[in-house]
This record gives structure tokens, C-alpha cells and sequence, in this order.
């Protein structure tokens, strides 16, 4: 009987811890977004190598940019 | 002159197998083919090659190299079989060691013993092995679905929870029965540093038992999914979230430290793992390519290594035929099974929540055993649509079932460390 209780009671706190993580996460995300806190640390130079994804982005759209209008100008 | 007795003195690996009970010599010679079978398993990519090549290596030359102890031996191996590998009990009496030349020498009786001691009875290598997997994950899957992600995790929990009470009910006390029970959790790192708070006279078999069962994932919940989910369920494609907001490594490394300080405050007792794994996230996201390296590489892979050979060495057959072994082996299976039964159940619910969209074979990476059952997830969904992606959802629910299963060893180690036995 005591193991059963314990495992719901178990069960029950960490449904509760889960999803208050669950519902923390989008929020902390979203405030760091808000806080823009790499705004001073942003590189302009699109031809850098980053791990950031949304930078990436940037490149490769820039490269295939750069490399069409090389083609149309040939 | 070489006489027999000589002889037998020299091939002590075969006079050994006569020198104990018939059960023990056969069990000796059982798993020596059971480790090349887990070798040859793990290589044709069956098992998860990483731990169960040196895993294998390790168990079937453990039962090979038995031999018989000097009675002068200075850490009292007098009369008994042993190996030259490790003592997983040197030191456990305070008798033992009564000052620190006792300790320098029980050090160093085995050529494993430092590793043995020094990284895996106090679970450093777990947490080395956390912070490289923790390069491998990225937290943009969580962040996309993190509600969706986290309720297939906690169905994916239903192993470490309802055999807790089968495993009382098997006569084990309350603290030996979470410890075993969190092998449903399938997180390896999470049940060595469990069973290590709460059983640790515990802490060598249900070690073995969880590996040896991380490692039939891979090959058993392929065979789960096709049972309890149809075809036209399994090759459900999925679109990706509308609206989703993209984040910046920079973000992602702020919401990681948020998130590592916040769980160690709420659970300190997992602090360590909780802190491993946010490590390896952060430094992944922080762009510092040499630590990346270093830790996704020589710590990770290093690690994973000594892991599985230690487990090899610690599976001699006089661990194996201990009575205690088989309660853990069907336990273990049972949690195991359970926890991938309530992944799928899991996913199922989301299914229908989500009015269809979401493949219920994703429910099956809420099973943290990281990546394998993400892994596992899209591979049985690409055999039945090769144009279904499902991977960045499993991958969301893998990840929250590393963050379930530090939460449910927190509250284990929290709610049960103060009571005795």
C-alpha cells in the first residue's frame, strides 16, 4: 500500500514539475528574445562561419544571391 | 618438471571452471558467448554499437579470465576466484581501510580499479557522458513544441513508476524499488547516479540490467510500434509547427542556462546530472569549436567507452547468478516495456488532441534513451511513408524525457534518501 501511494504521489509531483517546465520554456524564450541581449554582438559580415541557424540562413540566401547574379551578368 | 598439478596452475581460466558448482562453471561459459553474441549484435548495427562492443569484449573475457587468489594477498582475497580487472567491493568496509597507504593499495589491486573507482561507483563517468550528449542535442526541438513534447514524455514514464509496486510486491524495500524502476526511464547516466543514492549494495546489477535493456531498445520497440499502432497511424506525416519562432544559438544558450539553474534549484539532488546535461547544451550553442569538440569527441565517445567496458567487466558470472540478478532482469524488461506502452499511449493521446496531426509513433521517443528511440521513431515511420519526417518531434519528445527522467530521480532521491534500508 505504501508503494502505491508513493508512486502516485510521485507521479502527480512530477506531472506538476513537467508542466510548469513545459509552460516555463516558451516564456523564457520568448523574454530572452524580448531582451535582445546579443544585439550589440550581432555580426553584418554574412560571408562568417556561425553556429547560429537563423544566420545560416542569411548566408546561404546571400551566396545564392551573389552567385545568380554572377551568372546573370555572364 | 610439468606435472598436472603444474599444469593446472598455468590454466587457471579452465581449472577455475572445475573448481566451482556446475551452475557457476556453465553460467562462466554462457556468458562468454553472450558477450560475442552482444559484440556481433552491436557491430551488424542491431544493438547500440557504441556500448555493446566493449561491453561484449568485456563480459566474455571476464568469464574467461578467472583464476585463483594468493592467500597472501594483501586485500584478503585469500580462497577465492577472482579476476585481475576490478573489485567492485575493495574498500566498501571501513575495516579495510584504516589509513591512506590501505587505500593507496586497494587502488591499485586491479589495472580497472581507479576507473571503477574514480569515475563509475560515484558516477562521474554518467555525468561525462551527460555532457556529451548534451552537444548533441538541440533544445529549438523542445522550444518548438514544448507542452506537446513533455506530456509524451510523462507518458513515457509509466515504467519508472508502476513497477514500483511490482517490484515491492517481489520483496524488494521501497528505495531498491525506485532505484530498479527508474530503468523505465531508459536513461543510463540517470539510473547509474539513482541506484547509487538509493541502493547502492544495489547499484552493480541494476547498472548491468539497465544497459544490457538500453541496448534491446533499439532492437525490441520497433516490434512494440507495429503492434499497437496500425499502418495507416504509423505513416502519418507531419508538418512542421505554423508560427514557429526560430531562435538565435545565443537565445537558445540563455534558455538553457535559465533552465539548468532553475531545475537545480528545485531539485539539487540531481543537480549534477541536471548540470552535465545543460553544460554539453550550452557549450554546443555557444559556438567555442574547440570545447565542442573536445566534448562532443574525446569526453563523450572516451566515456561511452569505459562505460560499456566496465559493464562488461562487472558481468562475471558470480554477479550474474546472484539470486537477486533475475527479479532485477524481469523488472528491468517490465519497466522497459511499460515505459514504451505508455510512450505510445502517449501518442496517441496527442493525436487525437491535436486533431490528427501528430503521428502517434513519436509517443515512442518520449522514452528518453537518447537519440535510439527518436531514431527508432522515424525509421519505423519511414518503412511505411519514406516521405514522413517525424524525427524534429521525436527529437523534442526525446529531450523532455531527459528533463522527466531528472525531475521523477530528483523526487526519488528527494522523498526517499532520508528513510532507512
Amino acid at each position: 500500500m505504501q508503494s502505491v501511494t508513493f508512486t502516485l504521489i510521485a507521479y502527480l509531483l512530477t506531472i506538476v514539475f513537467a508542466m510548469v517546465i513545459a509552460l516555463l520554456i516558451p516564456l523564457v524564450g520568448l523574454a530572452i528574445k524580448r531582451l535582445r541581449l546579443d544585439r550589440d554582438a550581432e555580426d553584418d559580415d554574412l560571408a562568417m562561419p556561425t553556429s547560429d541557424t537563423i544566420k545560416e540562413e542569411e548566408c546561404v540566401a546571400v551566396a545564392i544571391a551573389v552567385a545568380y547574379a554572377r551568372a546573370n551578368r555572364k | 618438471m610439468i606435472t598436472l598439478e603444474s599444469l593446472k596452475e598455468i590454466f587457471q581460466g579452465i581449472t577455475t571452471l572445475f573448481a566451482v558448482s556446475p551452475q557457476l562453471a556453465l553460467a562462466r561459459v554462457g556468458l562468454i558467448f553472450l558477450g560475442l553474441l552482444l559484440m556481433y549484435l552491436g557491430r551488424k548495427g542491431i544493438l547500440e554499437a557504441l556500448i555493446m562492443i566493449p561491453m561484449g569484449l568485456g563480459m566474455a573475457t571476464i568469464n574467461a579470465a578467472v583464476m585463483f587468489f594468493d592467500p597472501l594477498d594483501p586485500v584478503n582475497k585469500a580462497h577465492r576466484l577472482g579476476n585481475l580487472f576490478v573489485e567492485p567491493t575493495a574498500g566498501a568496509s571501513a575495516d579495510m581501510v584504516k589509513n591512506a597507504a590501505d587505500m593507496m593499495t586497494i587502488l591499485q589491486i586491479d589495472w580497472l580499479q581507479p576507473i571503477y573507482s574514480f569515475t563509475f561507483s560515484n558516477g562521474l563517468i554518467a555525468c561525462f557522458v551527460f555532457m556529451g550528449i548534451g552537444t548533441l542535442l538541440d533544445i529549438g526541438f523542445v522550444l518548438a513544441r514544448p507542452v506537446t513534447s513533455m506530456v509524451l514524455a510523462l507518458f513515457a514514464e509509466l515504467g519508472s513508476f508502476l513497477t514500483i509496486p511490482v517490484a515491492t510486491a517481489f520483496g524488494f524495500n521501497i528505495k531498491e524499488a525506485a532505484a530498479i524502476a527508474i530503468v523505465g526511464g531508459a536513461d543510463g547516466p540517470m539510473v547509474l547516479f539513482t541506484s547509487l543514492k538509493l541502493a547502492p549494495h544495489l547499484f552493480v546489477p541494476i547498472a548491468v540490467v539497465a544497459y544490457l535493456y538500453l541496448g534491446l531498445t533499439y532492437g525490441g520497440y520497433p516490434y512494440l510500434i507495429k503492434l499497437m499502432v496500425p499502418k495507416r497511424l504509423r505513416s502519418l506525416p507531419m508538418d512542421p509547427p505554423k508560427n514557429q519562432t526560430q531562435y538565435t544559438a545565443f537565445e537558445k544558450m540563455c534558455v538553457a542556462t535559465v533552465m539548468c539553474v532553475l531545475l537545480s534549484f528545485l531539485l539539487p539532488v540531481a543537480a549534477p546530472l541536471i548540470f552535465s546535461l545543460f553544460f554539453g547544451v550550452v557549450i554546443r550553442e555557444s559556438g567555442i569549436k574547440a570545447f565542442q569538440d573536445f566534448i562532443g569527441g574525446p569526453v563523450l565517445y572516451g566515456s561511452t567507452m569505459f562505460l560499456g567496458l566496465m559493464l562488461g567487466i562487472l558481468c562475471d558470472a558470480n554477479t550474474i547468478m546472484d539470486p537477486k540478478i533475475l527479479p532485477l532482469l524481469l523488472l528491468g524488461c517490465l519497466a522497459l516495456l511499460l515505459s514504451g506502452v505508455g510512450g505510445l499511449l502517449g501518442g496517441y493521446f496527442m493525436w487525437w488532441v491535436s486533431g490528427g496531426k501528430i503521428n502517434p509513433v513519436v509517443g515512442i521517443a518520449g522514452v528518453s534513451c537518447v537519440p535510439t528511440t527518436a531514431k527508432v521513431a522515424q525509421k519505423v515511420v519511414s518503412k511505411d511513408n519514406p516521405h514522413a519526417v517525424v524525427m524534429p518531434a521525436a527529437l523534442g519528445a526525446n529531450i523532455s524525457g531527459v528533463i522527466t527522467t531528472a525531475i521523477i530521480a530528483g523526487i526519488f532521491c528527494s522523498l526517499l534518501a532520508k528513510l532507512a534500508g
